[in-house]
């Protein structure tokens, strides 16, 4: 549908213009004949809804080279492990587990540069100009690439897992019948979407501390490394250093029985420690900096 | 419309932007001039909310750009045309300024027209982008949300003298239709092309603001006269500021009237009388540009 809207400010000239049938009946709500500083129409247009924020930044998680090949990475090296896992055990057949766990193994160190990634590198290709003046609630922003990141980890968790069922039933049935069981089980299906929101999360916080992916990437899988051997330093360090220690932390959720109590708590100190705390630093920095 | 006012940016002890005031009106392009380092960028990343002002208030449409709903549906920015993702294709980079203006697909194909990009550029990752062309896809995503707003930090940079024409045409036809045009520059003749206002920033400050006509009258107006010194004191008696010119005439804040009339009276011959015009303003600039003793501002006027 085409109306005529006229402009602010015009001298007596209209023009036509594109409006939604939406945006039409919200003009003609708007209360006639009060006076504003500001011309009408900036209130017939609604504000920016997250849904839309949430759209685009999935988009960009995929729309250039490098996060298309990352998610394409991903699958194609979760593949490859779970066909050495098949290969491995072609004797006996392999179970929904074993190819889970082959495939967390490149997952855990991929999938966080997806949040990397997403967090930051609006720096480095300098688009924070044109995104923090689309919306210029940048934490708003932020809480729509994390969600983005966290929504396409899930994805890819998902297509992992129907991969590793087709694994499964091909294994079973090639090692000579024995029961196609496809189901995960609750306590491993919970633990697998915890590691790899984790995960995910983990990368954006990186990502947003330093806001520059490779610092990011590099400091992502220097901690894990390094950590460990802070944790020896001292005694009290080395007994509580489940609590402190993420990659020891995360051990527990790698099976399919339920953690206990301490060992979720464990989680949560390790992933207050390491992901909050940058996540807060880092959406604090990017709600604070120029952007240039 | 654009109102600043006493707006401010410190950076520690250095002030980029030292409390400048103007209006951009609607209807109307507005040039905002400087040599490199003015201050000009850091004043627009404060309209539009980029960057917080230490003191003072920009606001756009009668408000701080922040409180905008949607802003990118009232105000179209390019603040830099070589910050596009390289590897997005330059639909790609439309497609996501129209969905996060609440736009479609064919709003990016009347985008993509109206800045001269055909489809198959379109399909061509940013990073293979002349400098020309990125210019071209930026203003593309500052038209697509249909703004009443133009803010464009030196849009005609890396354009071919045929594309200034044509961005001039743009911009002349959108400040037509009633839309507010305000860009940068730091080439005065680009900016004399387009603008019909003028602001003109010098370290922070602003030095000269008005319409370009009346800018151009404050350049006064030069006379050349085989008795310049007779000419001379007859002017100053009637209360005009006259400087001699190396160039062999006079400059006078005198009107061409004003000359003839006296000259008339004084039975002086007078063999040339017009407005200085861009030459004064020109002179203006180089004087702000040669004060600041910069590289950078040197070769902007080299440029």
């Amino acid at each position: 549908m085409s109306t005529t809207t006229p402009r602010a400010g015009t001298t007596g000239t209209t023009r036509p213009t594109r409006t939604t049938l939406e945006e039409s009946a919200m003009t003609t709500t708007a209360r006639p004949g009060t006076e504003t500083a500001y011309p009408p129409q900036i209130d017939a247009v609604g504000a920016l809804p997250f849904s839309r924020l949430l759209r685009t930044e999935l988009r960009k998680l995929i729309d250039t080279r490098a996060g298309r090949w990352l998610v394409v990475a991903i699958l194609v090296i979760t593949a490859l492990s779970m066909g050495v896992t098949l290969w491995l055990n072609r004797e006996t057949g392999t179970g929904m587990l074993g190819l889970m766990l082959a495939a967390n193994i490149p997952q855990a160190l991929l999938i966080p540069i997806l949040g990397v990634m997403t967090a930051a590198n609006e720096w480095g290709q300098r688009t924070a100009l044109i995104t923090f003046t689309q919306e210029p609630r940048r934490l708003r922003v932020m809480a729509a690439k994390t969600l983005a990141a966290v929504l396409l980890g899930l994805g890819v968790l998902l297509v992992t897992t129907l991969l590793a069922a087709a694994a499964h039933t091909v294994s079973v049935s090639a090692a000579g019948g024995g029961e196609v069981d496809a189901w995960l089980g609750w306590p491993l299906t919970v633990n697998l979407l915890v590691l790899q929101t984790i995960g995910v999360l983990m990368g954006v916080a990186f990502g947003a501390l330093f806001l520059n992916v490779p610092v990011g990437i590099v400091a992502y899988f220097l901690v894990p490394m390094l950590s460990p051997l802070l944790f020896l330093t001292t005694a009290w360090l080395r007994e509580n250093s489940a609590w402190l220690d993420m990659s020891v932390a995360q051990g527990a959720l790698l099976g399919d029985e339920w953690a206990t109590g301490e060992q979720w708590a464990q989680v949560g100190t390790t992933s207050a420690l390491w992901i909050l705390l940058p996540l807060a630093v880092g959406f604090w920095r990017v709600a604070r900096r120029e952007v240039k | 419309m654009i109102q600043i006012e006493n707006l401010t940016r410190r950076y520690g002890g250095f002030t980029a932007v030292d409390d400048i005031t103007f209006t951009a009106r609607p209807g109307r392009v507005t040039g905002f001039l400087g040599p490199n380092g003015a201050g000009k960028s850091t004043a627009m990343r404060m309209m539009v909310g980029l960057t917080t002002p230490s003191s003072g208030t920009a606001l756009v449409l009668g408000r701080p750009y922040r409180a905008l709903p949607t802003p990118t549906r009232h105000v179209g920015a390019m603040l830099d045309a070589t910050a596009q993702h390289a590897g997005r294709t330059g639909r790609e980079t439309l497609n996501l300024a129209a969905v996060m203006a609440g736009r479609g697909r064919r709003d990016v194909d009347a985008a993509l027209e109206r800045v001269g990009l055909t489809s198959r550029e379109a399909e061509r990752r940013v990073g293979n982008y002349s400098l020309g062309m990125r210019q071209r896809l930026g203003l593309a995503g500052a038209l697509i949300g249909d703004p009443q707003v133009l803010v464009l930090d030196e849009p005609a940079n890396g354009l071919d003298p045929a594309g200034i024409r044509w961005m001039r045409g743009l911009l002349r036809d959108f400040a037509a239709e009633g839309g507010t045009v305000l860009l940068s520059s730091h080439l005065l003749h680009e900016v004399e092309q387009i603008a019909q206002d003028l602001v003109m920033i010098g370290r922070g400050r602003i030095v000269a603001q008005g319409t370009k006509e009346e800018l151009l009258q404050a350049g006064g107006t030069l006379v050349r006269s085989p008795d310049l010194a007779g000419l001379g004191t007859a002017l100053e008696r009637d209360g005009h500021e006259v400087t001699l010119r190396a160039e062999g005439d006079l400059r006078t804040t005198a009107t061409a009237e004003e000359v003839a009339r006296l000259a008339l009276a004084a039975q002086l011959l007078v063999t040339e009388l017009r407005t200085a015009g861009g030459s004064g303003l020109e002179e203006m600039f180089l004087q702000l540009t040669a004060a600041d003793a910069r590289e950078t501002g040197a070769e902007g006027v080299a440029a």
